[in-house]
This record gives structure tokens, C-alpha cells and sequence, in this order.
């Protein structure tokens, strides 16, 4: 019994620390995140590093210089690409040449530092 | 003749009289803790499970496997708990998740073998990114109906026991800057009661 309290208190202890650091979900990043694990899984040749599945916005001025305009950022994997590549196993992603699109795109955005896209991955 | 014929019916009839006076001390002996068991009495219980739960949220499948321990008070008819659990689990392409919660539940014997009833919970989940290692976190409020059918029992009242079980759960998400998701599916379960 004992045992049994002690356990129920660390549970209520763990709950309210991890509460603390809790942030909440968005739906388009979840699904962008379960796409690129897709990617992941399934083509040998994706590299992840340069997606971002952050929804960010700020209204706010960050610094002295970037006062001037509120920064709105989607996913890269926008929902209705997220939900076509889901749909697909990983045979047709490898055998549709999705992967290689993908990989492409990755690829291209961790050269030149910029955004990959996405909306032309899947057919 | 007749005075002593007179005295051995009246021996006779006196004598079942006789031997069942120490019958019925042996039998009321025997009732009495049954007595005893069948008042509602409160005392205290405690149990385990093991849970796997099919979750949906955002419509993708949320597996999670669980532990859960329950300390509370169980009468004849009602029994009720504080829980805590912990699980882990993953959405369908490996990305892991781990969560806990913590509820209240009460439940009711409506059968000697099954109970029913539901509770409320608190709960915490955590799914891993596949791009950064940062993971997603949020709290949750929800609520639960449960079913447990003993396979099992043990205990003079017979409220010991192994049992199988099934709940459904709906837990209420926070979401940024809008309403959360609704998490919500059935789980299964084996547990231990005492």
C-alpha cells in the first residue's frame, strides 16, 4: 500500500513538472512531423535537417531591427501534401519517385540555406 | 409403569431439543461472520493494470501501451480509486510518445463479476519530432467510462481479484492558440485488484 502512494505521488509530481514545460498541439505540425518520420522510414536517401514543422508567429518586435513586419511561418509539409504522402506505402513512394522528389528538395533547401518545397512532392 | 413411561417420552421428546441446542450454537457460530461479511463495510484497495490503448488524434492512430496504479476505498457495491498511469507509444511511423495522467474513479459492482463506471483525469503527452529533437507537449483534461469483468476472485467478500477490462477514454488537449485536440478511443486492459 505503501508502495502504491508512493507512486501515485511521483505520478502527481512528474504530472505537474512536465505540465510546466507543456507547449500544446497544432494539428498542421503533428502531421508534418508524422510525414517527414514517413520520409524517414521509407527513403534511404532523405535527409531531414533542413525541414522545419514549427508553426511559428510573432506579433511582437524581437529585436531593435526586426520590429517592422509580424513573422508567420507554416510547416514545410503543408496538410494536404502530409495526408497524400500518408496515404502511400513506402513501395509507392520509392516506386512513384517521391522519395527522390524529396530528397531532392531536402537536399536543394540544405545548400542554399533556404526553404524546401514540398508541394509538388507528391502526385 | 405409566409414571415411568411418562418420564421416558418426556426424556424422548426433550432429547432432539438436546442435541440440537449444540447445532444450532455450531450453526449460528458459522453465520455469524457471514454476517459480518455482508455488512457494506469501507476498507481500504489498491490495484495494478496494464493497458493498451487505441487512441486517435488529429484522425492518425495513437497506440500506447501503459502501467496503472489505483489506491482507494471499496465498500460491497462501490469501489473507488485515485489513479495514475503511465504509458508509451507512438504514432504509426515510429514517432514515440510517453504520457501519464492522473484521475479519480468510481465504480460500480453491478454483477458479482462486473463493474462499471467512469472517472475524470489530468493528463500529460509528449510526442517526438522527427526534424528536431524539441518534442510536443501538452496537457489535458478528460473523461473516461470503464468496464471490468473479474475472470477471477478471491477473498470472503470475493472482491479480490484478476480481471479483464475496457475503457473509453476522451481527454481534451490544449492546442496553441486554439482549441486542442480531442484525443479519445478505447483501451483494454488486464489488472490485479486487492
Amino acid at each position: 500500500m505503501r508502495r502504491v502512494s508512493s507512486s501515485l505521488f511521483f505520478a502527481a509530481v512528474a504530472l505537474v513538472t512536465w505540465g510546466a514545460s507543456a507547449s500544446g498541439f497544432r494539428e498542421d505540425e503533428v502531421v508534418c512531423e508524422e510525414a517527414v518520420a514517413l520520409l524517414k522510414n521509407c527513403c534511404s536517401s532523405f535527409q531531414p535537417i533542413a525541414i522545419a514543422c514549427h508553426h511559428e508567429r510573432s506579433d511582437q518586435p524581437v529585436g531593435c531591427l526586426s520590429y517592422l513586419e509580424p513573422r508567420d511561418q507554416d510547416p514545410d509539409i503543408d496538410e494536404a501534401t502530409s495526408t497524400c504522402l500518408r496515404a502511400m506505402g513506402c513501395e509507392d513512394l520509392v516506386a512513384q519517385g517521391v522519395c527522390e522528389r524529396a530528397a531532392t528538395s531536402a537536399a536543394h533547401a540544405i545548400a542554399t540555406g533556404g526553404v524546401p518545397q514540398f508541394a509538388g512532392v507528391c502526385p | 409403569m405409566t409414571l415411568v413411561s411418562g418420564a421416558e417420552e418426556l426424556a424422548h421428546a426433550q432429547e432432539p431439543q438436546a442435541q440440537e441446542s449444540p447445532h444450532e450454537a455450531a450453526t449460528e457460530a458459522a453465520v455469524a461472520p457471514r454476517r459480518s461479511v455482508q455488512d457494506p463495510g469501507i476498507r481500504f484497495s489498491g490495484k495494478l493494470e496494464l493497458d493498451h490503448g487505441f487512441m486517435k488524434m488529429f484522425g492518425l492512430p495513437l497506440d500506447m501501451n501503459g502501467a496503472r496504479a489505483g489506491l482507494g476505498l471499496q465498500t460491497k457495491k462501490l469501489s473507488l480509486y485515485v489513479l495514475a498511469d503511465l504509458g508509451v507509444g507512438g504514432l504509426p511511423h515510429r514517432l514515440g510518445a510517453a504520457g501519464g495522467s492522473l484521475g479519480a474513479e468510481a465504480l460500480y459492482r453491478a454483477l458479482p463479476f462486473l463493474r462499471v463506471g467512469g472517472g475524470v483525469r489530468a493528463s500529460y503527452l509528449r510526442i517526438d519530432r522527427a526534424t528536431v529533437d524539441n518534442p510536443m507537449t501538452a496537457l489535458a483534461v478528460g473523461a473516461f467510462l470503464a468496464a471490468n469483468v473479474d475472470v477471477y476472485d478471491f477473498g470472503v467478500r470475493d472482491d479480490h481479484g484478476a480481471f479483464l477490462g475496457a475503457r473509453l477514454d476522451l481527454d481534451s488537449y490544449e492546442g496553441v492558440a486554439s482549441s486542442g485536440p480531442l484525443v479519445w478511443g478505447p483501451e483494454f486492459m488486464v489488472g490485479f485488484r486487492y
